[in-house]
């Protein structure tokens, strides 16, 4: 395996999943920069013939949180719509049918999630990857990984739902297993 | 099966991102066929997915600002020198405590333990020089030599394995002519070289040789103890003229503790345990700063 082009790779991804969980173009990638540089330190931690991906995600990961919690509160919703505006114009692409009506509330609604939902939403949905990579990234259980997906689903649907839909809770679904 | 299974929500998602096992999918998609409630939340599931990936899909697209390209290119490179089989690591804890999920570097602290006199005025700039280090994360300076660091182990390490093997012309020259041996080293490499006085710890040295490094030059000086155990002293110029704390790397058997020191990089290699190693290795460090 080309560990050069193997890490260049996840580059992209890493700097996808920074910007939908931090909502700024800039914080995302002193983020993704931070990740690379203390990767240098957790080099053992890749493991022979893994893709690095589990392990630079799981760097940021903890160092999000790390920022997290030195951070004072402080609600940022708004900052999430940046991504529509395209401050790089990379943006502006304006996207096709549906997506296009809800862009603005997708992200809006999708910075209203809590941050574990939002981890859980963007790291499967998103970024593709199955619950036991999620779960090892966000060191929880699979079972706590599909709790918090699906309840940040849920939530998504009610925040982006058409009025119409929001009644329509699946009632005949049990919630748990 | 002769039921057909009853399907939480939690498959709904299970089944979109597809988790399911062929049979379990057939399974669910026909309890679906019946549920035209779940079939809708499904529906509605997979757009909202659908629909964060398309937003989102510009900046896996946008060119990747340099400064991302070049500490990626870091780390690749640095990854590279492990893949070659080479393991590293700092040898003196860089604030204990500071990150929980840092493996304690425990034989660090006892030798510390152990230690006085003049090895706790060493270990106190180590741990400086370390703690300088610390901060260079903290911030969001990178290190750029890293890589180049990590070469001078690996070319150490070269060096030592070829040469200790070697029994007839183990060095160009003896030391025997020891005088002549560390003007001409010092000569080639541009600075003042010190061939370190290893006898109270059983070594004698052997003689040295010039050795190459890219297009510079490089020296080796060998040692031997009774036991005919051999390590060897590699000495390179040092780019970056300033000073960093020791570094373990290892190949195999061969243990390697490397450090920059001013305008010149040093490299001890050998079979030998580890803190024997390290404690030989500051030795040289104070005789040189001596």
């Amino acid at each position: 395996m080309d560990r050069r082009a193997a890490i260049l790779r996840e580059l992209p991804s890493l700097r996808r999943y920074a910007r939908a969980l931090t909502g700024d173009k800039e914080a995302a990638d002193d983020l993704v920069q931070d990740c690379l540089e203390r990767a240098l330190d957790r080099l053992e931690l890749w493991r022979h013939g893994e893709s690095p991906r589990r392990w630079l995600f799981t760097i940021m990961h903890r160092l999000h949180l790390g920022e997290l919690r030195r951070a004072a509160r402080r609600p940022r919703h708004e900052r999430l719509e940046d991504v529509t505006e395209g401050a790089d114009g990379t943006l502006a692409r304006p996207p096709s049918q549906a997506a296009h009506i809800h862009a603005r509330q997708v992200l809006a609604a999708l910075a209203e999630l809590p941050i574990e939902q939002r981890q859980a939403v963007l790291l499967v949905g998103v970024e593709g990857m199955s619950y036991a990579e999620a779960a090892a990234v966000l060191d929880i259980s699979v079972g706590t990984l599909m709790s918090r997906l699906s309840r940040g689903r849920k939530k998504l649907r009610e925040l982006i739902g058409e009025p119409e839909d929001r009644p329509s809770r699946p009632s005949r679904l049990k919630v748990i297993k | 099966m002769s039921r057909e299974p009853e399907f939480s929500e939690i498959d709904l998602h299970r089944y979109l991102d597809g988790e399911m096992a062929p049979e379990e999918r057939q399974a669910f998609e026909r309890w679906l066929e019946g549920e035209p409630e779940a079939a809708k939340a499904l529906a509605h599931f997979r757009e909202d997915r659908d629909c964060l990936r398309e937003i989102l899909a510009p900046v896996l697209e946008a060119p990747v600002p340099e400064r991302l390209v070049q500490a990626a290119e870091r780390l690749a490179a640095r990854s590279e020198d492990l893949q070659e089989g080479l393991q590293s690591e700092e040898l003196v804890d860089r604030g204990a405590g500071t990150h929980g999920e840092c493996p304690p570097h425990a034989d660090g602290r006892r030798v510390r333990g152990q230690w006085g006199g003049w090895q706790q005025i060493a270990m106190a700039i180590l741990i400086f020089v370390a703690g300088t280090s610390l901060g260079l994360f903290v911030g969001s300076n990178a290190e750029p030599a890293a890589t180049s660091r990590l070469q001078i182990a690996k070319r150490a390490i070269d060096a030592h394995t070829v040469y200790v093997s070697e029994v007839r012309h183990p060095v160009e020259v003896g030391a025997n002519e020891k005088a002549h041996l560390v003007a001409w080293l010092s000569k080639r490499l541009g600075a003042r070289l010190v061939a370190p006085d290893l006898s109270r710890q059983g070594f004698r040295l052997v003689g040295g040789r010039l050795l190459p490094s890219d297009d510079k030059p490089a020296a080796l000086l060998m040692y031997e103890n009774e036991a005919a155990e051999r390590l060897t002293l590699y000495i390179v110029g040092n780019l970056e003229n300033r000073q960093t704390a020791f570094r373990l790397s290892q190949r195999g058997e061969v243990k390697s503790f490397y450090w920059l020191d001013g305008p010149l990089a040093y490299a001890l290699s050998g079979a030998i345990g580890r803190r024997p190693l390290l404690a030989i290795a500051n030795t040289v460090y104070r005789q040189i700063n001596g």
